[in-house]
């Protein structure tokens, strides 16, 4: 088949600029949409299920498994475990089981009144950073027990709703009528605990009036879940369940999938009302260029050729598009925190997100053009030539 | 032109039939599983059904460590009563309603757990069964599936009480299982 020259299509977007310029603008919103919905449901999915090591296993409360901050186990399982099960990791002797406590509470700027600030605060003793591989002290220091000292990761503050500043390494906050210093910030990229508060595990118990845990989290070495999870089914007593780490962060992506579907079907719904706009347009510049399509096919080219030509237009100037968008979602968007009610996460602008951009830039763009371009060819030639 | 398209539709064709997982795969998952399963020593699978069956209840208040023990009861007592890879299950009495068995369709999707059950009671009617090897450690093959059981099976056990068992908690060391109910 004949086609018409690469750079015959190129130049026709040259010669109507203004079209041009709302095309790629156009393209560029709806691929904005399009990338900033991709960017929260991966960073969503991302900080649910990415930040979970499958080493580690969770023990908590039977009946409580999708719920951590509902969980309540004795005091003693973190010791219980340690003994009772071969094969749990260990460094230097040190058992890589970490009591925790989990709540979700209020935080505030003054001892009476004052702001307040939704938190997610977690007790821990020093074999936290054992098992949370990638907790990372940036700054300051861990929080001493008994000192009234707090530890905010990285996305606390967009969790909390307030300026990073306002959680700087000795700044203070107010919780349970005490006065707690900030003595350091961490970060855990990729995982929940990236917005999270850590305090001291006693502090904590003492703070809230509790003797008890939420959880315990235990790396495994030598021993398999399957341990784990006998050690919980024989000891009916201490009412414990064992979940893999990854079971219990999927199990929560699963919680937020509607979440997810519904931002989709939002971006979907745009995108569409994007489209007939897009089409109406394309019908009127195209009826404007019958004259232009006859006299190619006078001259030999086939209408599958000018068809070509046309969707390459069309793609060429939603790809340009396309890519502007994608370098202001690269250079604005990546990070950008976005507070759940699980805690924090940050939009995740990666190479998946890029792609289902240009995707649907171009499969909107030959959607767009078909329609049109099979209406203005479908006239005879002679009809064509004698149009307006 | 043609020519380069039948090439990109074969070779899309031949992507999406390597994705697809070959029976053989499928087959070999199979005897994994069977290999994992190992043996089921034949002995401890039961023709007929032991004499003396008492309740899970019963057994909870009156067995001592160390004692012969049969039991008779229903799988069942938490979301997955099983331990992968472990020959242990978990036993509830037949007389704890599962949800659904209360007079109204409440859609659970795992009635075994019984978690309409206030935790004090299913505690007392519940234990755990397991057969151990000649060191007291659990066989390391699941008991789903064996001789059709699974959760909510009507199981009669034969075994001693294991060592540690107490009021609060009892272990079972099957040396018979009888499925009377799968």
């Amino acid at each position: 088949m004949r086609m018409l020259p690469w750079d015959y299509g190129v130049r026709n977007l040259a010669r109507a600029p203004q079209r041009t310029a709302l095309t790629l603008c156009g393209s560029a919103l709806v691929v904005g949409l399009i990338l900033t919905s991709g960017a929260f449901v991966r960073g969503m999915g991302h900080s649910l299920t990415a930040g979970a090591d499958p080493r580690n296993v969770i023990v908590l409360g039977a009946g409580s498994e999708e719920s951590l901050e509902r969980s309540e186990i004795a005091a003693s399982t973190a010791d219980l475990l340690s003994a009772t099960i071969p094969g749990i990791a260990s460094h230097l002797n040190v058992a890589h089981a970490s009591p925790e406590v989990l709540l979700q509470t209020v935080l505030q700027d003054a001892r009476d009144g004052g702001r307040e600030m939704v938190a997610v605060l977690r007790g821990v003793t020093p074999a936290a950073f054992l098992v949370h591989r990638k907790v990372r002290v940036v700054e300051g220091r861990a929080p001493r027990s008994g000192h009234d000292e707090l530890m905010v990761g990285r996305l606390a503050a967009a969790k909390m709703g307030v300026a990073d500043e306002r959680l700087s390494v000795g700044q203070t906050l107010w919780f349970d009528k005490r006065l707690w210093t900030i003595s350091g910030r961490f970060e855990a990229p990729g995982t929940v605990m990236d917005a999270e508060v850590w305090c001291p595990l006693r502090d904590l118990q003492i703070a809230t009036r509790r003797d008890n845990l939420s959880a315990v989290v235990l790396t495994l070495g030598e021993a398999e879940f399957e341990d784990i999870d006998a050690f919980c089914k024989q000891r009916l007593d201490l009412e414990l369940v064992a979940l893999r780490e990854t079971d219990y962060f999927a199990q929560l992506a699963h919680f937020y999938r509607p979440v997810r579907i519904l931002v989709w079907v939002t971006a979907a719904l745009v995108s569409l009302g994007g489209l007939f706009g897009w089409v109406n347009t394309l019908y009127a510049a195209f009826a404007a260029r019958v004259r232009e399509f006859g006299t190619v096919q006078a001259i030999g080219f086939p209408r599958r050729a000018v068809l070509v030509t046309l969707l390459q237009e069309s793609m060429l100037a939603t790809a340009a598009g396309a890519l502007a968008a994608s370098l202001v979602g690269l250079w604005w968007l990546d990070g950008v925190a976005v507070r759940f009610s699980m805690g924090a996460f940050g939009l995740r602008v990666d190479s998946t997100v890029l792609l289902w951009g240009l995707l649907a830039a171009l499969v909107l763009a030959a959607v767009a053009t078909l329609p049109p371009a099979w209406r203005c060819l479908r006239m005879p030639i002679t009809d064509a030539l004698k149009a307006a | 032109m043609r020519t380069f398209g039948w090439i990109m539709m074969v070779s899309v064709g031949l992507m999406v039939c390597g994705c697809k997982p070959s029976k053989q795969a499928e087959g070999d998952s199979e005897a994994k599983v069977h290999a994992k399963n190992g043996e089921w020593p034949a002995e401890l699978m039961l023709a007929a059904e032991p004499e003396g069956a008492k309740s899970v209840g019963e057994v909870r208040k009156s067995a001592k460590e160390g004692a012969e023990v049969v039991v008779v009861g229903r799988v069942g007592g938490r979301k997955d009563p099983f331990v992968a890879g472990r020959a242990i299950l978990m036993l509830a009495d037949a007389a704890v309603k599962a949800c659904g068995e209360r007079g109204c369709e409440d859609g659970c999707k795992t009635p075994w757990d019984f978690c309409c059950e206030p935790s004090e009671s299913l505690s007392a009617n519940t234990l755990t069964v397991q057969v151990v090897d000649e060191e007291g450690k659990p066989l390391k093959y699941e008991l789903r599936g064996v001789a059709g059981i699974k959760p909510l099976s009507e199981v009669v056990i034969r075994g001693t009480v294991a060592p540690g068992s107490g009021e609060k908690s009892m272990v079972v060391n099957a040396t018979g299982i009888f499925v009377k109910r799968s």
